[in-house]
């Protein structure tokens, strides 16, 4: 976490509206002519509404956008002031897939242009392609903190999936599961795991290997207390 | 921040305030539509309509009238709807402090009280006898500012202490009593002495003779300065009070 003594003035840092919030009346370089109107150095509104992919509505009442171009343009507002920490907080729930990548593109640009973003998300996509360290909050504790790569290693690293009518004892499996003919194996080490596989000549076919991914890496960091329901958060940050 | 930033921010603020009331032009109707309405069917057809001081006079009290539905309305019940909204909560996280937000407010407020006496001063002086002349129009301003201060903190703090239906309840449980008590609809000559005396001590009282002195030249009550400061100073810490502790909307 970038670290303040002081808290950070209002022009540091940005965050998006609640879409929901936009002024319906406004037109959509209105919105961000606005916006825009508070800093001394803003994006211009046309390259803004081009990373976000709203060329085109500049002319429209935010009132009258679908909801992922609202939501689009209430993420767009908070990089008008190029500020030097961006709060996002499930920014790309409920957009389509050329929407989101749009979105993460425009992260993505800014973050190279040397910003912070502090992601706020469940969805654990998200935060695989844009994020740099990672931070698994579960009921208000972490559980785990560091890259990628380093979250996925808490769990047995990789998953490998097979159909077979039957399997052997294999010495290397950390967990495994079954569905009819699937199988479902975790191991820390999935070449021991293929070629012990093989030298049992037990016959298998459409053999997958994986590693983990962060989604089952959360899972198991959290599945033990998450009987309650409990909401659980994942705070991850692109450091600069 | 400095008094150009300043400036240039209550420039902004005022410009999509102004453009974002604009787009619904019935709500800026609205409120005046009533004291231009009442011109026209209450004093229009009475006979001292063409005596230049009290159709002067009514014209001058239906003006105070209008800015107080627009105080109430507008800034009271404006403002609770519009904090509600997490635009509101959103613009107070920008580098912006709160003047020139609330200037903003008043500016926006003020433009559209103008376009709205519009049609209530054409029909004062195509269809009554009220007059006034050039050199009073700069004191009959300045008096209509001074009486629109305590209304414009009135509505201020409904709007930042209440819920949008409780704005617009007790918006509209003081819009009658302070017009009549005041006498924005009967001149106070016609008030019994009962009446007559607690009419005195209101801010809608105080302002409309303000506004009628500077319009007429009739003599000005020695209370009504006093009053009017008092009114203001109450009604201005309350607003500064109510705007201090909003969050928003909470819900318990």
């Amino acid at each position: 976490m970038v670290t303040h003594a002081t808290p950070p003035a209002a022009g540091d840092s940005g965050a998006p509206p609640q879409e929901t919030g936009l002024p319906p009346t406004l037109r959509v370089h209105e919105v961000v002519d606005f916006v825009a109107g508070h800093f001394a150095d803003p994006v211009p509104t046309a390259e803004l509404l081009e990373q976000f992919g709203l060329t085109g509505l500049e002319r429209r009442q935010s009132g009258g956008l679908s909801g992922g171009q609202k939501r689009r343009l209430a993420v767009a507002v908070a990089f008008v002031g190029r500020p030097d920490l961006i709060l996002l907080d499930e920014p790309t729930t409920g957009l389509d897939v050329q929407a989101r990548h749009a979105l993460w593109d425009a992260v993505r640009s800014y973050h190279q242009g040397g910003g912070t973003v502090v992601l706020t998300s469940h969805y654990l996509e998200e935060v695989e392609a844009l994020a740099e360290r990672v931070i698994v909050i579960d009921r208000g504790r972490v559980r785990a903190d560091g890259t990628i790569a380093e979250v996925r290693s808490l769990v047995p690293a990789r998953r490998v999936r097979l159909r077979a009518p039957g399997l052997p004892e294999l010495a290397g499996v950390e967990r495994s599961s079954r569905d009819g003919d699937r199988y479902e194996l975790w191991t820390v080490d999935s070449d021991a795991l293929v070629r012990e596989l093989v030298n049992t000549r037990a016959p298998f076919r459409d053999l997958e290997v994986a590693s983990a991914s962060l989604e089952e890496a959360f899972l198991a960091l959290t599945s033990p207390s998450t009987q309650t329901m409990a909401p659980t958060r994942t705070t991850e940050e692109m450091a600069r | 921040m400095s008094t150009s930033t300043n400036v240039r921010l209550t420039g902004l603020h005022t410009r999509y305030q102004f453009t974002e009331t604009i787009r619904v032009p019935i709500a800026v109707i609205g409120t005046t539509l009533f004291p231009s309405l009442s011109l026209l069917f209450f004093v229009v057809p009475q006979s001292f309509a063409q005596d230049p001081k009290e159709a002067t006079a009514a014209a001058a009290q239906l003006v105070v009238f209008a800015v107080m539905s627009v105080c109430l309305f507008t800034y009271g019940v404006g403002v609770a709807e519009d904090r509600v909204l997490p635009w509101d909560g959103y613009t107070r996280t920008l580098p912006v402090g709160p003047l020139p937000r609330l200037t903003g407010r008043l500016l926006t407020g003020l433009a559209f009280v103008v376009i709205g006496l519009v049609p209530l001063v054409l029909i004062a002086w195509l269809l009554t006898a009220a007059t006034l002349p050039p050199s009073r129009l700069a004191l009959a301003a300045a008096a209509l500012l001074a009486a629109g201060v305590p209304l414009f903190a009135i509505g201020i703090s409904i709007g930042y202490s209440l819920s949008t239906k409780a704005a617009m309840a007790v918006a509209q449980s003081l819009l009658l009593p302070l017009a009549f008590g005041g006498g924005l609809f009967l001149p106070p000559n016609m008030f019994p002495g009962w009446l007559d005396a607690i009419s005195t001590w209101l801010p809608t009282r105080a302002g409309r003779d303000l506004v009628v002195t500077a319009t007429t030249g009739a003599a000005l009550p020695g209370t009504t300065v006093l009053v009017l400061a008092g009114w203001t100073l109450l009604t201005g810490s309350l607003a500064v009070w109510a705007y201090r502790r909003d969050e928003g909307r909470r819900f318990r």
